[in-house]
């Protein structure tokens, strides 16, 4: 929609909670799952994308937008993605990585997943099991046995009391 | 699946813990796929381990430092680590390192009831003592060790023993030598037979292309000598030589170190004015292809040793006064690193470069036959 030259043509991309989302079609094929459809020319009318949600497609909207921007100079896209995803909590960098996923857009996936990797550095055990949602399966003799094995690997974890 | 993407990312400490959330999580980051796609992706940073020895060579400390990917050679940040043995080894010298792996020992010269070699992964601070060697002569000799990483599976240690002449004054050593190989998937040494090595080598020696190399010499008359290089494919365990240049190949052996420059290998030849030429071999094997890239010299202080090449090009020097130094052969410009000013007071140190954080190594160091405590 921002987009000044020429004749941009935009597409119409569905949430599974039914928003409706206008994108240029040049920001949206970053996303190889719809630059598949438009190739294939099933994007006439409006693009379901069943596995994102409202919020988590807005948000990969605003990347794509973003992104697209910014000429061919791979230390910019860096730090737009690096300052695109500083404020994101866990839940929604969660969501993302899974649109990401879905979308196959590799360049945001190893962003997000990276991200993700940063934020679980220092974390707990538990904190990653209760993110994760993992159910402990060890018995209590054995989780015991496999931190004493590695103790110095639990030097400098971080308290669980943020996100 | 996208967990393993994410787990991927993880530095080594992080991962190690994370083998605790639960036993799904512990084999996936124990599998061997896992950890050798972690070693390849590992692209952010380097490791450098430190070693420093004090006059009596006894290991005395370890500094980590990380160094920034990017030319130039850069250091983010260093930490101190403990020495992990404390079950009585005390004299160290370091074989080698590869894929992560260290490989010490407390073989000198000297005759020692036993020789201790031990594997190290300093990432993942585990280690295993190997089991004892099996050729053990009754006379004085002397021993060279090599060690690899075959097919980045295989731990292998080849042990070659030169038992000394005592006749006369001839305290010349004895070829071929005696020689043994240790594999970690057999977990016991192997006598290999049949050997028909001439040159005696050096200790020193440098891992290339899955080949160990060490500089060798052989008598020629009873003034002259003739150096070379002593190479063993560790996957076949095939003795070769490769030849040195003319010019190398008649100096004094004590002033020449093998090492792996960038994508090829070669030797560093030291003399009186302590200047360093920097020879590599360009095209592997090939004698005519030797060529000498440059010279060091006329630097900021007397240049102690010279221990590693950096990916880049750069040389990493202990320059006395200074500490570590890296040394530019494009500017030909120094730079003082700022780390362990002091170092000349020690006697030796040596420096060791891992590609990146690894989990190697699989079976002995992290796998489940690790935790299970089988080597304990």
């Amino acid at each position: 929609m921002a987009a000044e030259t020429g004749t941009p043509t935009t597409l119409t991309l569905k949430s599974n909670d039914d928003e409706l989302f206008s994108v240029a079609e040049s920001a949206a094929i970053l996303s190889v799952t719809i630059r598949n459809m438009v190739e294939d020319g099933c994007a006439g009318g409006v693009i379901p994308l069943d596995n994102v949600d409202g919020k988590t497609l807005a948000s990969v909207i605003t990347y794509m937008n973003g992104i697209s921007a910014i000429p061919a100079d791979e230390e910019k896209k860096k730090s737009y993605r690096d300052k695109f995803l500083s404020d994101k909590d866990f839940e929604t960098l969660a969501d993302m990585v899974l649109a990401a996923n879905y979308l196959n857009m590799s360049c945001l996936m190893d962003a997000v997943s990276a991200k993700i990797a940063q934020v679980m550095e220092k974390k707990s055990v538990g904190w990653v099991r209760r993110k994760f949602g993992i159910e402990n399966d060890y018995t209590p003799e054995e989780e015991a046995a496999v931190k004493e094995e590695h103790k110095w690997t639990f030097e400098g974890v971080e308290t669980d009391d943020d996100n | 699946e996208l967990q393993i993407q994410i787990l991927q990312k993880l530095p080594v400490k992080s991962l190690i813990r994370f083998t605790a959330v639960c036993k799904s999580w512990r084999s996936i980051i124990t599998s061997t796929d896992f950890i050798s796609s972690h070693l390849s992706n590992g692209k952010n940073d380097s490791l450098l381990l430190l070693i420093r020895g004090d006059r009596h060579n006894i290991l005395d400390q370890l500094s980590l430092l990380k160094v920034a990917e990017n030319v130039p050679f850069d250091v983010s940040s260093s930490s101190q680590l403990e020495v992990p043995f404390d079950d009585g080894i005390e004299y160290y010298k370091i074989v080698g390192s590869c894929d992560g792996l260290l490989c010490l020992s407390d073989e000198t010269s000297r005759k020692l009831e036993h020789s201790h070699i031990t594997i190290w992964n300093p990432c993942v601070r585990n280690h295993l003592h190997l089991p004892l060697p099996n050729i053990n002569p009754e006379e004085d000799h002397s021993v060279a060790l090599g060690f690899g990483v075959a097919s980045h599976a295989y731990i292998k240690v080849v042990r070659l023993v030169y038992i000394y002449n005592n006749l006369g004054d001839d305290f010349r050593l004895i070829v071929p030598p005696q020689v043994e190989v240790f594999s970690d998937d057999k977990w016991r040494w192997r006598r290999l037979t049949g050997v028909s090595v001439t040159l005696t080598v050096m200790d020193w020696q440098a891992f290339f292309n899955g080949v160990v190399h060490w500089l060798g010499f052989e008598p020629i008359d009873a003034y002259n000598s003739r150096n070379s290089i002593l190479a063993f494919d560790i996957v076949d365990e095939v003795f070769s030589e490769v030849m040195l240049p003319d010019e190398l190949a008649s100096e004094d052996i004590a002033h020449l170190r093998i090492l792996v420059i960038g994508e090829s290998f070669g030797v560093v030849k030291h003399d009186r004015d302590d200047a360093y030429d920097v020879w590599v071999m360009k095209e592997y094997c090939v004698k005519e292809s030797w060529t000498k890239l440059y010279t060091i010299d006329h630097l900021i202080g007397k240049i102690e040793n010279l221990f590693k090449f950096w990916k880049s090009g750069e040389a990493l020097l202990e320059v006395k006064g200074y500490g570590l130094v890296v040394y530019n052969p494009e500017t030909k410009m120094p730079k003082v690193l700022g780390i362990n000013g002091g170092l000349s007071r020690w006697n030796s140190l040596e420096l060791h470069l891992r590609h990146c954080e690894s989990l190697k190594h699989r079976r002995s160091f992290f796998g489940e036959e690790y935790v299970a405590g089988k080597h304990r």
